[in-house]
Order: structure tokens, then C-alpha cells, then sequence
């Protein structure tokens, strides 16, 4: 505290500016990596994002991935040359399982991005305003909560006709009821506080004490929320491939490849072997990565 | 004579943080013998509760004993293991805790509770258990022991069904049900109102007297102290600064720490030395209304549970004059803060009229109740929650500037800086979080962001409530200050008579949402009125006297 206490005359460095997010930082990231299956979720996940970045550049059979057909390898085990074994048409698993991360990430992206985009606000308006208004957006969040999301979200697909975006606009909509659920109860309890009350008692306005008071209070949950509904938006996408309503079959999207691969089992087991592990060990890092965020965002386990 | 029966030898914690470990006690010297009462004097983070907890076993966990020991009656009970404690716990020591709301169990009866502890202290000392009658009957023993009304008929009575001070005395009941040698009472009084505090006192003062109890008790209220221990220990950043008969140490305090927190507590006692404030600020603005805030019938009725009306205020009238210091007296549940959120538009009243400069704001919303905002603000009682955590303390000073005016970014800052001068504090809090400052800090930083709008009315609702007595005095002899400087009226709302009497020109005091007494705050104090009124400060004097009579 002492260095607090010395009022400086200069222009202040970055570093004691920010003494204190860095100091916080640090002991996030100490926290963060104490813990094992944190890390196993970070690597997974940055493994992941970075082959979704550049995968497509430097996977051994770039022309696989939009489905050229090789006759003369079809399904040819594991080697020195197809790491992952080729498929029914002669693609190498390996370059369309490193090119299906981008469309998996992507639709991971845009629909837990949605949903909070639409859920989030929806969520502050209903826990702040109270009366009506809450009446009618939780009436028909909870509408939507009644159904199953993945029924749901397969008639939303079948009305408007199998595809990635549609696959997506569908999950979406199953996605956001989520976030109301979430930030409305959190937004309940922190327009109770005391520092909501005083920011109103000096004529801040609605819209500023959302913004400025209850929003970043409300971040952490919703940021572990949108860490594990990652995975499981990929999963949710991964299901609607194997159903046959995601992207077109050449596409290289894993729900599609261990659809297909379904009828080649257990004989030529790593066409459907390794698109699985890839949904499998993404949604795993999502969720472990969600888990760790939980553990050091939550003030309960915080510690000073 | 007999060793002590507790023995405290350079008992030295650390407790580990992020930061590295920090030394909670250094090196602490003291026994207690069979018979006495120690009292354990500190402001909050002096390691007191530390202490006593360390005596029971429930330290912090992330604590280690770097060195010394505890002996209880001849047996070293430093670092005891869980079977060893359950035969000390609550049968030979036993703790009543600071707040009797959340220690008591919402799902059991009183009863249940208190013979359940008799129970579980049977098993642990391996004798047969007695019937279920047999605990009823002691438990009834007990309640009525405590002075509680209608021992037998509480028994089937729930926590919520009790008040403040009864919750208190069932807590004593459910120590005591041990027969322990040892009873430590962490700030037994703090969560109390005035008169209930010195009813608590008595009581366990005639327990001590009664059942030849040993007592430690620890408080950051000299007074309280004063009233029940013979001996008492000064606590300061983790070490004993002095101890010796309490007596002797109110009146020849010899380490300076003492005599600070001897000189900082507010005498209830003393004329204050009234500077002419409040015709002053009048002279330098002329034209201002001699009444300044008006409250004409106001009342607010809350619907409660069942669907019947609970009237929080009722019919109250009052006028603030410009440049005064309006107090507002009353116990919890008197009213006095739905009043001042009445006062400034933050609860609507049920009916009434509130008048500011002239001008009835009853009616006011949007953009005209925006604007007189700026002349009224309000301090909160408790400043650790008034700051929002996510926000630095720049920006926290600088929220109302930014709503209100369209200043620049860098004016903004520029301000911001001045009114952390203002308030005393250095400009680099500018980049810290609320977590990383005390409780009198806060409460600054909390009164910068009330005056950086210029207003005229500052309504400050329990503002040291929450503080420590040093702290408390700094901050009250800081509110006199801005308030000369910046022309401010205040109205100055506070359970603590003796913090009334010395800041206060007129006073109202409220019980059960109605005023019973108003009038000059000297004439109040010197001649009340009224019955109540009376009690009240005959209570407050009680322990204000017990510490300032002793030492003078």
C-alpha cells in the first residue's frame, strides 16, 4: 500500500495505471493454473482454434476437403501417408477432420453469440423493469424452454430446408431462452444492491445503470454459460449433421462425416473413429475450459 | 494460587493470501484465570475475532501457527485434532457469536435447537444421554435463566418469531447449555439497538456474577467493554498494545493507540462547541429560502405478507433550514431510512408532499427529477455495497459528473482529481478497485461522489455506522468541514445518540415511523420530553458513561 499512498507528479506508467487489473489478472491466471483440467481445457480448446485458423492451409490433401474422388484409396487404414485412413470416396480423414474444425467452430460461434445477443438483453430488460414486461418475456422464454431444443430446432430445419445457415438461424433460436433464464435471476439480485440505488439517487437514467452497473456484473456468469454452450452448440450442430440437416455432404463437417461413416462400421472403424474424437474432445475442452472459468470467475471460491 | 485457566504464550498466525502471508497475530501474551472477565478491545481487522476463534479451533482455514501456544486448563490445545476438540467445544469453551440473525437455524424450533446442542455435548462426553424430557425441562432452565418471558411456551417457537435482542439472549441460553468453564462473546451487542444492547449487557453481567462464569469479551465498544470486564486487552494490527485492569487502563491509557481510541469516542455527555455554521452559509447566499426542505404528511405503507398494511412512516412533517444539520434519531424499524429515501424520490410515498427550495418534487419524473437530483444526494450507510466492485474509484466519482453535465472526458478527470484532494485522498485511487480500499476510504470516496455535483442537501443515512471509532471521528469532523466549504444543509440520520448531540442542530426522533420528540438537539438531550425518548438516552448513556466516567 505504501506506493498508494505517495501522490506522483508524472504522467503515471501503464503498468501502475493498471496496477490492479494486472494484479487480478495474475491471479486468475494462478488460479487457472493450479487447476489440471483447466489447462487440459485451454490446450484443447487453443489446439482447436488455432487448426480452425489455419487448418485448411496446412492439411496434406487440400483438394480432399471439398470431396475429390480418389478411386483407387478408398478407405485405406490408418498410414504413414493418410494419418487418420481415407474414406469411401478416397478422401484423407486427416485433412477433413482439421478442415470440419472451422465449420464446427463457426457454428459454435454464431449460435452461443446469438443467443446471447438476443437472450442477454431480453434477460436485463425482464429482471429490471419488472411488472408486464417481465411477464411477457419470461411467459415466452419459458414457451420455448417447454420444448425440447433439438425437436425443436429439427421442425425449425425442416421448414425452412436442410443447410449450414439454417442450421444455425434454427439453433439459435432454440439458444437464446438459456440467457434469459441466466442473466434475468442475476439482474434480480444485483438491482437489489445498494450501488444501483445510489447511481438512480443521482439521476442516472435506465439505460446507463444497465450498462454501466448491471451488465458487467452479470459478465462472469455469462461468460462460463457461453464457454460450455460452445460445446454444446457443436454437439447440438454435430446432431443435426448426422441427421442429414446440416451442410451438404462434401462439406467436411464432422456430424455429416460420422453419419455417413455409420454404415462402414466396425470394419473401417476410423472413418467414424475420428471425426467422433474431434466432437468429442472439442466439446470435452469446452466444457473443462467452462468449468476452470467457473471456478475463478465466481466470487464464492474467490479468494483475495 | 492455581495456573490460569487459559494461557495465551507469543501465539504468532499467518495467514496465506495471493500477496504472501500476512501476520494476523504477532506474538500474543495472555491468560485468563478461573472467575475473570476480559474484555478485548480492537478496531475491525486488529485480529481480535482471530484470536478468540484460534481459542476454539475454528481459525481461518488457509491459517498456520508459526509459533506459541494455547494451554486450557493445563492441556495445550494449539493444534488439537477434531476428537480433542469435541470435548472442549461448546461444553468447557463456548462462543456467542456477533449477529444473532444468521446463527440461529430458520428450520427448528428454539427448543430443538438448544437441546440438540445438550444432546451432541452428552454423546461427546460419553455420558448416557438423558431422556428427551430431561433436556426439555433444562432447556426451559435455561431460557428462563437468560431472562427471556414465557421460558415454556418459546420453547416451540421459531428464530423468525423472536427479535433482535430476544435471538441474542436465546444464543447465551444455547452457550451456556454446555455448563462451560469458558465463554468467549464475539461483539455480542454490535447487531443490537441501543436499549437493547444495554439490556444484553446486564444480563450477562449478572450471569457472570450469578454462575461465576470466565468471560471473554470482545468489542470494538469501549463502553460495552467498560460495563462488564474487570480486566481488558487493547488490540492493534495483531498485537496486544496494552492490558491490565479495565479500570486503570480507561484512566492512565499508556501506549498512544489507546488514548487515540479513548479521545476518538463520542461523549454523550459533552456540550459541543457549536461553530455558527449555519449563519454563515445564510450570509453568503442571501437569496437561498430559510427552509430548505419541507416534508408536509408524509407516509408510506408497505403491504405485507398477508395482505395487511404496515405503515413504515406515518404523517410526518418537518423542515430543514438552509445550512443546518437536521438530525434524525431512532432505533431499527423506526422509519428513519424509508424517510430519507422518501425525502429524495427513491421510494415513493404512499401520501404526502416533499418541498425542496420551494419547489414540490412530489410529482416530479423524468427529466425534472433528473435535474433536481443534482441539488440533493444521498449518503449510504453501508459503503462497502454502495460502490459498484466493477467499477475503479475514478469512475465511481466521476458517474455523476458524466450523467449530469456534458463535461469532456479529460474536465471529467481533471475534477475527479480535485474532489479526491477534497476528501483527502491521494489522486493515484483514481486506478484502484473498491476491494482495495478500508471502510473509512470508501465511505470518502462515497462522499466525493455526493459533493462533485455541487449540490445543496446532502441526506447521510447512518454514514459511520459501519466504520470504527477512529474512522468515525475522522469522518464526522470531515463532513463539518466540506460542509463549511461547499454551503451544504445536511440531514444526518444515526441510531448513536452521542454522534447526534455533538453534530446536530435540531433533531427529530422517530419510533415506529411517527416523530415523538422535535426540537433544538441540546434541549432534547438536557429536558426530553418525552418517555421514550428518556429511555433512549438514559440507555446510550449507560455505556457512553461506563467508558468516559471511568476515565475522567
Amino acid at each position: 500500500m505504501s506506493n498508494l499512498e505517495q501522490t506522483a507528479g508524472r504522467p503515471l506508467a501503464f503498468r501502475e495505471r493498471h496496477a490492479s487489473q494486472l494484479r487480478q489478472l495474475r491471479l486468475y491466471s494462478q488460479m487457472f493454473r493450479g487447476s489440471f483440467s483447466s489447462m487440459l481445457g485451454l490446450t484443447l480448446v487453443v489446439i482447436f482454434l488455432i487448426l480452425a485458423a489455419i487448418g485448411p492451409y496446412i492439411v496434406p490433401f487440400p483438394d480432399d476437403i471439398r470431396g475429390a474422388v480418389h478411386m483407387g484409396s478408398r478407405l485405406l487404414p490408418p498410414s504413414s501417408e493418410h494419418w487418420f485412413g481415407t474414406d469411401e470416396m478416397g478422401g484423407d480423414i486427416f485433412s477433413r477432420v482439421i478442415a470440419g474444425a472451422r465449420t464446427s467452430l463457426w457454428i459454435g460461434i454464431v449460435i452461443t453469440g446469438l443467443g446471447a445477443l438476443v437472450g442477454v438483453p431480453l434477460g436485463v430488460i425482464a429482471g429490471y423493469k419488472g411488472g408486464w414486461i417481465r411477464a411477457c418475456i419470461m411467459r415466452v422464454t419459458e414457451l420455448f424452454l417447454a420444448v425440447p431444443g433439438l425437436a425443436l430446432a429439427l421442425a425449425i430445419v425442416a421448414s425452412l430446408g436442410p443447410g449450414l445457415t439454417n442450421c444455425m438461424i434454427a439453433l439459435a433460436i432454440v439458444w437464446w431462452p438459456g440467457y434469459v433464464r441466466l442473466v434475468e435471476a442475476k439482474t434480480l439480485s444485483i438491482k437489489e444492491e445498494l450501488f444501483v440505488e445510489s447511481a438512480r439517487s443521482i439521476g442516472a437514467r435506465t439505460p446507463w445503470i444497465l450498462w454501466h452497473h448491471i451488465l458487467p456484473n452479470c459478465m462472469s456468469p455469462i461468460i462460463v454459460k457461453m464457454s460450455m454452450d460452445m460445446g454444446m452448440a457443436i454437439l447440438a450442430a454435430a446432431g443435426l449433421g448426422f441427421i442429414g440437416l446440416g451442410a451438404p455432404p462434401p462439406a467436411p463437417e464432422w456430424g455429416a462425416m460420422v453419419s455417413v461413416a455409420r454404415s462402414y462400421m466396425p470394419d473401417w472403424w476410423w472413418y467414424s473413429f475420428f471425426p467422433g474424437a474431434a466432437i468429442f474432445l472439442t466439446v470435452l475442452g469446452f466444457n473443462l475450459l467452462g468449468d476452470g472459468l467457473r471456478d475463478i470467475l465466481d466470487p464464492r471460491s474467490r479468494t483475495r | 494460587m492455581s495456573a490460569p485457566l487459559l494461557d495465551i504464550k507469543d501465539y504468532t498466525l499467518d495467514i496465506a493470501t495471493f500477496d504472501g502471508p500476512v501476520h494476523v497475530l504477532k506474538g500474543i501474551n495472555l491468560s485468563v484465570n478461573r472467575g475473570d472477565t476480559l474484555g478485548i478491545v480492537g478496531e475491525s481487522g486488529s485480529g481480535k475475532t482471530v484470536l478468540v476463534r484460534s481459542v476454539m479451533g475454528i481459525g481461518p482455514s488457509n491459517s498456520a501457527v508459526e509459533g506459541g501456544q494455547i494451554t486450557f486448563d493445563g492441556q495445550d490445545i494449539t493444534r488439537l485434532d477434531p476428537k480433542g476438540w469435541a470435548r472442549i467445544r461448546g461444553i468447557r469453551i463456548s462462543m456467542i457469536f456477533q449477529d444473532p440473525m444468521t446463527y440461529l437455524n430458520p428450520l427448528f424450533s428454539i427448543g430443538q435447537q438448544i437441546s440438540d446442542v445438550m444432546a451432541a455435548h452428552e454423546r461427546a462426553a460419553g455420558e448416557g444421554g438423558s431422556t428427551k424430557g430431561a433436556r426439555r425441562a433444562r432447556t426451559v432452565d435455561l431460557l428462563d435463566q437468560v431472562g427471556l418471558p414465557n421460558p415454556a411456551s418459546l420453547y416451540d417457537q421459531y428464530p423468525h418469531q423472536l427479535s433482535g435482542g430476544m435471538r441474542q439472549r436465546v444464543l447465551i441460553a444455547m452457550a451456556l447449555s454446555g455448563k462451560p468453564d469458558l465463554l468467549i462473546a464475539d461483539e455480542p451487542t454490535t447487531a443490537l439497538d441501543v436499549t437493547v444492547q444495554a439490556q444484553v449487557l446486564d444480563l450477562i453481567k449478572s450471569l457472570v456474577d450469578k454462575l461465576n462464569l470466565t468471560v471473554i469479551m470482545i468489542s470494538h465498544d469501549i463502553g460495552a467493554i467498560a460495563t462488564i470486564a474487570d480486566r481488558c486487552a487493547v488490540m492493534y494490527k495483531g498485537e496486544i498494545v496494552e492490558q491490565g485492569r479495565t479500570a486503570d487502563v480507561l484512566r492512565e491509557p499508556q501506549h498512544e493507540y489507546t488514548r487515540q481510541l479513548l479521545s476518538a469516542v463520542p461523549d454523550i455527555e459533552a456540550k459541543p462547541a457549536r461553530t455558527a455554521v449555519a449563519a454563515a452559509c445564510r450570509e453568503r447566499q442571501p437569496d437561498a429560502p430559510a427552509t430548505l426542505l419541507e416534508a408536509i404528511n408524509l407516509k408510506k405503507l408497505f403491504k405485507t405478507q398477508s395482505g395487511g398494511e404496515f405503515s413504515a412512516v406515518s404523517d410526518v412533517n418537518l423542515s430543514v433550514a438552509t445550512g443546518e444539520i437536521f438530525g434524525v434519531v431512532g432505533e431499527s424499524g423506526s422509519g428513519k431510512s424509508t424517510l430519507a429515501r422518501m425525502l429524495l424520490r427513491l421510494i415513493e410515498p404512499t401520501s404526502g408532499n416533499v418541498v425542496f427550495a420551494g419547489q414540490n418534487i412530489t410529482g416530479l419524473t423524468g427529466e425534472p427529477l433528473r435535474q433536481i437530483r443534482r441539488h440533493m444526494q444521498f449518503v449510504f450507510q453501508n459503503p462497502h455495497s454502495a460502490l459498484n466492485g466493477r467499477h475503479t474509484i475514478g469512475d465511481a466519482v466521476g458517474e455523476p459528473l458524466r450523467i449530469q453535465t456534458r463535461m469532456s472526458r479529460r474536465e471529467v478527470e481533471a475534477k475527479v482529481e480535485a474532489l479526491l484532494d477534497i476528501v483527502q485522498l491521494p489522486k493515484l485511487f483514481k486506478y484502484r478497485y473498491p476491494h482495495e480500499l478500508s471502510g473509512g476510504q470508501k465511505q470518502r470516496v462515497c462522499i466525493a461522489r455526493a459533493i462533485a455535483l455541487n449540490p445543496r442537501l446532502l441526506i447521510l443515512d447512518e454514514p459511520t455506522s459501519a466504520l470504527d471509532i477512529s474512522v468515525q471521528a475522522q469522518i464526522l469532523e470531515f463532513l463539518q468541514q466540506v460542509r463549511a466549504e461547499f454551503n451544504l444543509t445536511y440531514v444526518f440520520i444515526s441510531h448513536d445518540l452521542a454522534v447526534i448531540r455533538q453534530i446536530c442542530d435540531r433533531t427529530i426522533v422517530m419510533k415506529r415511523g411517527e416523530i415523538v420528540e422535535h426540537g433544538n438537539t441540546e434541549q432534547i438531550f438536557t429536558s426530553p420530553r418525552q418517555e421514550y425518548t428518556k429511555a433512549l438516552i438514559e440507555s446510550g448513556r449507560k455505556t457512553s458513561r461506563a467508558a468516559t466516567l471511568q476515565a475522567s
